[in-house]
């Protein structure tokens, strides 16, 4: 059916109020990025001049090369360690049976339900113990704490929708359980291990509170910390400018990587949704 | 080496009330086909289940060629098996898909790639070989599956409902493929299917089941022609059985007439001795096409009310009844018949079942050709 004049100008309203409102932080912050400090508080919708100082300070004046490498050590080591626990659970909990599985899947959701600031002091402590202070090792370690639950979930629904008669056939071609799991059911998930794995980096790569308190050092920081803590010259001056490139550069991995895997993020969060 | 399956007192229970197979000797002949029918939730396919090993007993024992099997894991029995869905390895070409097994028991390579050249070549494969399942056609898919068993030289070789995915035409090819296929195969089949045409035409054996229960197993001709019961004689053929219901007139030791609505004379049917007491319900089962048809009722045994009328070429099923029992007639396609037309009716005297009130035959099976 052929919509109105009004029709199409309505949608079109919508669309565009819709884009302006997700997508003008973060140009303003591009803009903000490439001004001069003083620059800053004049109110201009287009950018008249580039000014790239505020992204060489970042790097000149604080070790910010090395928290952006930290951050990807530590969003890297939790997606790979959280995709491997959660293969494991998640082939246990859709296909083996055992008594109390769904009161455990439940476990694993209400754990998710933890506010992070409950756990804190008493993660701080075990990672205390463990030696992992002010190390990336104790940032990988708490942050299962928010990625496991959904990737569990998510791989054991998808689990879930393999045919149980795929299994069979290799059950009866002689094939043990860890068979199973890498040549049959591993590389028929590949776009929902895309799917949980990017969700896991993106939580990990924006965590905040757990990486200021387990660090101590500005060389072992992650990038949402380093820039939380950037300073000025004086206690007075807040560098707008700095935090602005600082984020952006930060975003656009991010942007890349989704970009990247797209198509496979669409299919892995529908995958199953209808017959095929 | 082909081996013979057996069932000793096996029996299926789930979640311990709900009784799937409540206790079942079987012997499933060496080197034979025996096909397992029975309308659904029969127990056919948990059966299966059970000799692959898919699914453990709750009681009994199963033995392979002797040997008891009962707590052996799947891959120890010597047994492959072809799915209802394929279930094929979505990710794997062909050649991976039938090669799959012979990795995981560490087959040599060269040993392998023969193996898979030699079935593919009888099952017309060779071109697909580096095909993904997703590329095939139905019937391709089905005999990937069949060669993915094949491959693995199976003593006993089961086969789960595998033509039930495929469309009515090539259904009738992958049947006569799979018959080729068994002359040249020196195993035990086991085939689960509702269809009772697959059943007529591969079994050596049919196995009747019902909730569980074996109702009688034979050669196929041999059920068809001598069904213990009702309930095996109006499963197998199609349009199923006529049942006639009646009450006994006179009885002797070993006939019977019979009275009820719908009949004219009093014909004598012949009985097992003293099987029936005059004045027992009882019914005759009669197949469609051994009732000769007569315009008019003179000399005529039973009064047939047509309703509906099928034209199916070569035939004519006539729908209607005798007295209250519903009644279908298999007749030549070339007389003109209308809706509503009084038929008189005469049963083929080598051909009629009678089944007592507990639905057990009776009638002299003497009377009945033997297969």
């Amino acid at each position: 059916m052929r919509k109105s004049l009004i029709e199409r100008i309505l949608t079109w309203i919508a669309i565009i109020a819709i884009s302006v409102f997700s997508l003008f932080p973060f140009y303003w912050a591009v803009i903000s990025s490439l001004k001069t400090p003083s620059g800053l508080f004049k109110i201009e919708y287009w950018p008249h001049s580039f000014e790239w100082q505020n992204y060489i300070g970042i790097f000149t004046e604080q070790p910010f090369g090395q928290n952006i490498l930290n951050s990807i050590i530590v969003a890297g080591s939790t997606v790979i360690l959280c995709l491997f626990v959660a293969v494991l659970a998640a082939y246990s909990l859709s296909r083996v049976e055992f008594k109390g599985r769904s009161a455990l899947l439940l476990t694993i959701l209400a754990v998710s339900m933890f506010p992070q600031v409950a756990v804190l002091s008493g993660m701080f402590e075990l990672i205390r113990t463990f030696g992992l202070y002010n190390h990336w090792g104790g940032l990988t370690l708490s942050y299962m704490i928010f990625t496991l639950p959904f990737t569990i979930w998510l791989l054991t629904t998808f689990m879930r929708q393999l045919p149980r008669e795929l299994e069979q056939a290799a059950i009866m071609d002689g094939a043990s359980p860890w068979i199973i799991l890498t040549k049959i059911f591993l590389p028929l998930m590949g776009p929902s291990l895309v799917t949980t794995g990017l969700l896991a980096f993106i939580a990990a790569w924006n965590e905040f509170l757990f990486a200021l308190t387990f660090t101590l050092s500005s060389d072992a920081r992650t990038v949402p910390v380093a820039i939380g803590l950037i300073s000025g010259a004086s206690s007075f001056e807040n560098p707008w400018g700095r935090i602005m490139a600082a984020s952006v550069i930060v975003t656009v991995p991010l942007v890349i990587l989704v970009l990247i895997f797209q198509k496979n993020i669409v299919s892995g969060l529908t995958a199953g949704a209808v017959k095929e | 080496m082909a081996a013979e399956v057996e069932f000793q007192q096996v029996s299926k229970i789930y979640n311990k009330d709900t009784v799937v197979i409540p206790g079942i000797d079987l012997k499933l002949p060496r080197n034979e086909l025996t096909v397992f029918v029975g309308p659904s939730g029969c127990g056919k396919s948990t059966l299966l289940k059970l000799i692959a090993g898919l699914e453990e007993v709750s009681d009994g024992k199963i033995l392979i060629d002797g040997k008891d099997v009962t707590h052996s894991s799947p891959s120890q029995r010597g047994i492959a098996m072809v799915f209802q869905s394929y279930a094929l390895y979505p990710h794997m070409s062909v050649y991976e898909n039938m090669a799959f097994a012979l990795k995981i028991s560490k087959t040599g390579k060269d040993e392998i790639d023969a193996k898979i050249k030699k079935v593919a070549a009888t099952l017309q494969l060779t071109e697909y070989l580096d095909r993904k399942p997703r590329q095939l056609s139905g019937g391709q898919r089905q005999r990937v599956a069949i060669g993915r068993a094949l491959v693995r030289n199976p003593e006993v070789f089961l086969l789960d409902e595998p033509l039930s995915n495929l469309d009515a035409a090539l259904r009738v090819d992958m049947r006569i493929e799979i018959a080729k296929i068994r002359e040249n195969l020196n195993a035990t089949m086991v085939y689960v299917t509702h269809d009772q045409v697959e059943a007529m035409t591969l079994a050596d054996n049919i196995v009747v089941l019902r909730k569980g229960r074996v109702e009688q197993m034979g050669h196929p001709l041999e059920i068809y022609n001598n069904p213990v019961n009702k309930f095996v004689a109006g499963f197998l053929g199609s349009p199923s059985m006529n049942f006639i219901n009646f009450t006994a007139d006179e009885t002797e030791n070993d006939f019977c007439t019979l009275k009820g609505p719908g009949v004219l004379s009093n014909v004598k049917f012949k009985i097992k001795p003293n099987t029936l007491k005059s004045g027992d319900t009882a019914c005759i089962g009669i197949r469609p096409e051994h009732i000769d048809v007569q315009k008019g009722l003179a000399g005529a045994e039973l009064e047939f009310k047509t309703y509906a009328i099928e034209n199916l070429g070569d035939h004519t099923l006539l729908y209607g009844h005798v007295g209250e029992s519903p009644c279908v007639l298999k007749v030549d396609p070339y007389t003109k018949y209308s809706m509503d037309e009084t038929l008189g009716l005469k049963i083929q005297k080598q051909h009629y079942h009678v089944f007592d009130t507990q639905d057990q035959n009776v009638g002299d099976s003497a009377n009945h050709p033997k297969s």
